[in-house]
C-alpha cells in the first residue's frame, strides 16, 4: 500500500480538523499532517516550500467553504502555480450543491469529491485512487 | 484468598467508581452485596438500606415503577427518571463472577443520549426553523416511518406536528408507486451517507391533485433509537412551472396569430397579379396549412352549368391522407348535403365537430377522411357562389377562434377578388384597387407601399383603431410613421426598411404613442418586385399586441420573482444542508470516538469538542432561523421613521464600542428626511453597518465614519462611509453579501451580519451596494422607500 508522506488539510472547521487528525493518526498509510484553516494560508506555505525546497505534500483535502479565500479561490490560485510535482487535491465538503459537484469536475487537479464526515473508509479510498492514479468517477 | 478476591472487587469498584461508573454486586442468592455510592447521584436512594435487599427492589426504587424482573445478561440499555425531570440512562454490562451472581458495571450515557435526543427533536430540526420554511421537510427513518416533520407536512395530513410522527409518507394519501419511488430514494441515501437531490418531480396525492417539487434528500447520521435516517426537503414549484407554460402559451399564441397573418399577406400578393388563380392558391396552401396548423387545406369550386361542386385544389401536412383522388369529393352534388351548401351560399361559414353531426351521408363522407373537425369558407363573387375553401383538422380536435375564422374569411375574400379581377379581364394596373377591397372589418391593418415615390398606396381604415389616425392622414403624409413611433424605436423601423430592400422581408416589434397611451406594435412586411425584379414596393400587416406583451410582461415578472423565490430557497436548503450537515457530521464522528474512547481523559476532550460543537450549531440554526424569517415574513408593518435620529440611536447603542475604539461618527443625514421602512429592521441595518465599520477599522489611523443622504428617484439613498480596512472588491465582491462569508482575519468576523442585513433590506423593497478601495475604505449605499 502506498504510504501519504505528508498531507494537508485546508479547512476552516477546526473540530473537522481534529477529527481528521485522529483518523489519520490512527491509518497506518498516513504519516504527517499538517493543517490551514483558510486557502491564502495554505498558499503562503506552499510557495515558502517552493523556494525552499522543502517537502512538498502527497495529497491536499480542501474544504470549500472557508473564509479569506475559499476553496475555489485556491483551486484558481493554485493552478496557476507552477508546482515542482502535481499535487492532488481532494475536495472534502458537506455542500450537495450539484453546481458545486459540477464545478468540481472542470479541474483535472481535483481527483474526488468527498461527502463529509471524513472517516477511515474515506481516508482508504483516497489511498487507493492515489495508488491507482485514478480519477474517482464522482 | 477469599479476602484477596474480596480485595481485588473493592480495589476494582474503587477504580470503576472513580471513573464514574455505577457498580452494584450481587450475590448468588440475587441479594445486594454492594452498590456504589454515586448511584445516588442518578436516584434519590438510602443505598446502605439497599445491601441484602432483593435487586428487583433497587430496580423499583430507580425506575420508580414495579419493574418487569430485571435479569439482563450481557450488555443492555435502561432509563430511569432524574428527580429534576428527564432520565438518566444507564448502559450496564453485566460479568458473571465465580462468588457471585454478577457483578453489573453501569456507565452513564446520558449526556451522550440527550444530545442525540436534543440534536434531533430540539436542535438539528428546530421546530421554528422548520415551521418557518416554506416547504414540506420531514425526516424519516429506514422504514419510512416519521421521525419529525414540519407544520406544512402536519397540516397537509390535517394532523398536528406531534400527531404525525410514526405516520409514513402513505398516510397522507400519496399513490403506492410514488410511495415506493420515494423509498427506493430515501434508501439509497440513508445506505450511501450520499445526498440526493432531485430538480423537479411531481407528487400526486389521492385526492387526484398534484404539484410539481423540487427535493433535496440529506442524510442524517443518526437517528432517534433508530439508527440513520433521512432528512427530506419539498419545495413547492407548481406555481412557477404553471407561469411558464403560460407564458410558452402565450408567445405561441402570438406566434401563430402572426403566422397566419404573414401566410395570408403573401398568398393574397400573388393573388393580386396571378392570371389563374386555383393554380396560385395550389402554390399557397403549404404556407396558409402549416401557419394554421390544419391537416388539410382545400379549394372546392363550383361549375357554373350546374349545382356540381369538385375539389380542385389540396394540400396535406406530414402523412395525412390526400383526398385529391377520392371520387367522391368530385362532382359532389349541392342539393345532396342541403344545410351545408345552403350555409356557404349565404356567405356563413361552416364549421362542423364530426362527432357532433347526425348519421347521415355527411358525416359518413367526413369519417371516411378521417375528419375530427372542420371549417370551410364561401369564395362568393358579387353575390354568387365560387366554390369554397376549407380546412381539415384529423389529429387534435381544433377549436377555432373568432380571430382565426375573421382572417381566413379575408382570405376566401381575397381570393373572390382575384376571380372577379382574372374573369373581368381587368388589367393588372394598381394593385391598390384589390387591396382597397381586402375584408376591411379586420382588426389588423393592411397596407401597401410604394417605395419609390414613398407614399402609402393603400392602408385599411382599422389603421384609426390602431395606429390612432385616419386613412387619409396616411395618404396625405409622407413617413408618417415618425409622429407617432416612439423615439428610442424608430431605429427598429429604419432597420426594418432597409431589411425590405435588401432581404424582402422584414418583421418587427415597436411601440408607439396614441394620445398618452403607449401601444405594442407587431409588424411584417414582404416586397414586391416588378417584373425586372426590382424592388417597388411593400405590402404588410400591422397589429396591435399590446394586450398580449402587457401580458407577458406581467407573465415574465412574476416569472423571474418566482424564479428568485425559488432561487432563495433552493440555496436556503443548500444552506441549511450544508452548514447543519457539516456541524452534524463532526457531531456523529464524535459519537464514535467518545464510544471507543480508551482513557477518560480522551473521552473528556471529545466530550469538549462535542460541546462546542452543538453550541456552533445551535447558533447557526439561529442565525438561519432569523434569515428564514425575514425573507417569509410579510406581516412587519412599514412606517415612517425620521433617518437622522435612527441613526443617532444606533450611535448610542454602540456607545462603548465607538469610545474604546476612539472612532468619531459624523450623521450629516438632515432633520427632516423621513424613509419607510421597518423600525426593528433598520435598527438592525444600521447597528450592522456602524458596528462592521468600526470592527474593520485601519490599525493606523482612527476610525471616522460618516452618514449622509441623497434622493434618487422615489428612493433616499443613505451612504455610510469608513475609513477603514477596505475590501478587495474584485476578488471578494461577488460573496461580499454571502453567507458565512469573511473577509478580513478578524477573529470576530462570523460572516452572517451583511447576509442578514442585506435580506431585511431587500424584504422591504431596497437594495445596497458597496464601493471600497483596500486600505482606504469603503462606502456602503443603502436604498430605503421614501414612501409607501
Amino acid at each position: 500500500m502506498r504510504k501519504i508522506k505528508l498531507a494537508y488539510v485546508i479547512d476552516d472547521d477546526e473540530i473537522l480538523v481534529t477529527l481528521v487528525k485522529i483518523h489519520m493518526q490512527k491509518n497506518e498509510a498516513y504519516e504527517k499532517i499538517e493543517t490551514f484553516c483558510n486557502g491564502e494560508d495554505a498558499l503562503t506555505h506552499l510557495s515558502k516550500i517552493m523556494e525552499t525546497g522543502e517537502e512538498q505534500p502527497d495529497l491536499i483535502i480542501l474544504d470549500l467553504n472557508m473564509p479569506i479565500m475559499d476553496g475555489w479561490q485556491f483551486l484558481e490560485e493554485y493552478t496557476l502555480n507552477e508546482m515542482p510535482r502535481e499535487i492532488p487535491v481532494f475536495i472534502a465538503t458537506s455542500s450537495i450543491d450539484p453546481k458545486d459537484i459540477e464545478k468540481a469536475r472542470t479541474y483535472p487537479i481535483v481527483k474526488d469529491y468527498i461527502m463529509k464526515p471524513i472517516d477511515q473508509a474515506k481516508l482508504n479510498r483516497i489511498v487507493s485512487l492515489l495508488s491507482d492514479d485514478n480519477r474517482s468517477s464522482f | 484468598m477469599q479476602r484477596r478476591k474480596k480485595m481485588a472487587l473493592t480495589l476494582l469498584t474503587d477504580v470503576l467508581v472513580r471513573s464514574n461508573h455505577w457498580v452494584v454486586v450481587i450475590d448468588k442468592k440475587n441479594r445486594i452485596q454492594y452498590i456504589s455510592d454515586n448511584v445516588n447521584t442518578g436516584a434519590s436512594v438510602n443505598l446502605s438500606s439497599l445491601i441484602g435487599k432483593d435487586w428487583n427492589t433497587v430496580i423499583k426504587q430507580l425506575q420508580g415503577v414495579e419493574p418487569e424482573k430485571d435479569n439482563a445478561r450481557g450488555a443492555y440499555l435502561r432509563k430511569y427518571p432524574k428527580q429534576e425531570g428527564g432520565f438518566r440512562w444507564i448502559e450496564w454490562k453485566t460479568v458473571t463472577h465465580p462468588d457471585y451472581n454478577l457483578i453489573s458495571i453501569g456507565t452513564d450515557i446520558t449526556f451522550e443520549k440527550e444530545t442525540e435526543e436534543h440534536l434531533l427533536q430540539s436542535v438539528l430540526l428546530k421546530r421554528t426553523l422548520l415551521d418557518n420554511f416554506p416547504g414540506y421537510v420531514v425526516c424519516k427513518d429506514y422504514e419510512g416511518r416519521f421521525l419529525f416533520a414540519n407544520k406544512a407536512i402536519a397540516e397537509l395530513m390535517g394532523k398536528t406536528a406531534e400527531e404525525v410522527v410514526g405516520l409514513t409518507d402513505r398516510d397522507y394519501g400519496a399513490e403506492e408507486e410514488d410511495v415506493l419511488r420515494y423509498q427506493r430514494t430515501d434508501r439509497q441515501v440513508i445506505e450511501s451517507g450520499v445526498p440526493i437531490f432531485i430538480p423537479e418531480q411531481t407528487i400526486r396525492r389521492k385526492d387526484g391533485s398534484s404539484g410539481v417539487f423540487q427535493t433535496s434528500k440529506f442524510p442524517v447520521p443518526f437517528g432517534k433509537d433508530k439508527g440513520p435516517s433521512v432528512l427530506v426537503i419539498d419545495i413547492d414549484i407548481t406555481e412557477l412551472k404553471k407561469t411558464e407554460a403560460e407564458l410558452r402559451r402565450i408567445q405561441e399564441q402570438i406566434m401563430y396569430k402572426t403566422n397566419i397573418l404573414s401566410a395570408i399577406g403573401k398568398t393574397t400578393e400573388k393573388l393580386l397579379t396571378t392570371e389563374d388563380v386555383p393554380s396560385t392558391l395550389a402554390g399557397s396552401f403549404a404556407l396558409i396549412g402549416e401557419a394554421a396548423q390544419v391537416d388539410r387545406v382545400y379549394y372546392f369550386q363550383k361549375n357554373r352549368e350546374n349545382d356540381l361542386v369538385s375539389q380542385k385544389v389540396e394540400w396535406t401536412y406530414g402523412n395525412i391522407k390526400p383526398q385529391i383522388n377520392n371520387p367522391s369529393l368530385q362532382d359532389m352534388d349541392t342539393n345532396i348535403f342541403p344545410d351545408f351548401f345552403k350555409k356557404l351560399m349565404e356567405g356563413k361559414p361552416y364549421i362542423v365537430v364530426t362527432a357532433e353531426l347526425e348519421e347521415g351521408i355527411l358525416k359518413n363522407l367526413l369519417e371516411e377522411q378521417a375528419i375530427i373537425s372542420m371549417l370551410n369558407i364561401p369564395v362568393s363573387v358579387n353575390g354568387v357562389f365560387y366554390g369554397f375553401i376549407g380546412f381539415d383538422d384529423c389529429t387534435k380536435g381544433k377549436n377555432w377562434t373568432e380571430d382565426e375564422l375573421s382572417l381566413l374569411m379575408s382570405l376566401a375574400n381575397n381570393i373572390a377578388n382575384a376571380f372577379e379581377r382574372v374573369e373581368n379581364q381587368q388589367k393588372i394596373v394598381e394593385s391598390e384597387h384589390i387591396f382597397r377591397q381586402i375584408n376591411e372589418t379586420i382588426d389588423d391593418v393592411f397596407w401597401l407601399y410604394d417605395i419609390k415615390n414613398r407614399k402609402i398606396d393603400y392602408i385599411s381604415p382599422s389603421c384609426e383603431k390602431v395606429l390612432g389616425r385616419p386613412q387619409d392622414y396616411f395618404y396625405q403624409k409622407h413617413d408618417a410613421w415618425l409622429d407617432y413611433t416612439l423615439p428610442e424605436d424608430m431605429e427598429l423601423l429604419r432597420q426594418a426598411h432597409r431589411d425590405i430592400e435588401e432581404n424582402g422581408y422584414y418583421e418587427v416589434g415597436y411601440r408607439i404613442l396614441t394620445g398618452n397611451e403607449q401601444r405594442w406594435i407587431f409588424e411584417k412586411s414582404f416586397a414586391i418586385a416588378d417584373e425586372n425584379g426590382k424592388i417597388i414596393k411593400n405590402s404588410g400587416v400591422t397589429s396591435d399586441v399590446t394586450e398580449s406583451v402587457l401580458k407577458q410582461k406581467e407573465l415574465e415578472r412574476l416569472l423571474d420573482i418566482t424564479h428568485k423565490q425559488n432561487d432563495r430557497l433552493t440555496n436556503f436548503a443548500h444552506i441549511i444542508s450544508h452548514n447543519i450537515r457539516s456541524h452534524s457530521s463532526n457531531l456523529s464522528s464524535l459519537m464514535t470516538f467518545i464510544s471507543e474512547a480508551k482513557s477518560e481523559e480522551e473521552k473528556k476532550m471529545f466530550m469538549s469538542l462535542m460541546q462546542k460543537s452543538t453550541d456552533k450549531l445551535s447558533e447557526t440554526i439561529k442565525n438561519l432561523n432569523e434569515i428564514i424569517t425575514i425573507q417569509n415574513n410579510t406581516a412587519l408593518e412599514k412606517s415612517h421613521i425620521t433617518m437622522r435620529h435612527e441613526i443617532e440611536s444606533s450611535i448610542d447603542a454602540l456607545g462603548a464600542q465607538i469610545k474604546n475604539s476612539g472612532a468619531v461618527i459624523v450623521n450629516n443625514v438632515p432633520e427632516n428626511v423621513t424613509i419607510n421602512a421597518i423600525p426593528a429592521y433598520l435598527e438592525s441595518i444600521l447597528l450592522n453597518f456602524l458596528s462592521n465599520a468600526i470592527k474593520y477599522r485601519s490599525p493606523e489611523r482612527p476610525p471616522k465614519v460618516i452618514f449622509s443622504i441623497t434622493r434618487s428617484g422615489s428612493f433616499w439613498r443613505l451612504a455610510i462611509s469608513d475609513n477603514g480596512l477596505g475590501i478587495d472588491l474584485e476578488k471578494h465582491g461577488h460573496k461580499l453579501f454571502g453567507m458565512y462569508k469573511t473577509f478580513h482575519k478578524n477573529p470576530e468576523a462570523k460572516g452572517i451580519g451583511l447576509f442578514i442585513a442585506k435580506s431585511q433590506i431587500e424584504a422591504m423593497g431596497g437594495n445596497v451596494a458597496v464601493e471600497s478601495n483596500v486600505g482606504e475604505g469603503s462606502t456602503f449605499y443603502i436604498d430605503f422607500y421614501a414612501e409607501n
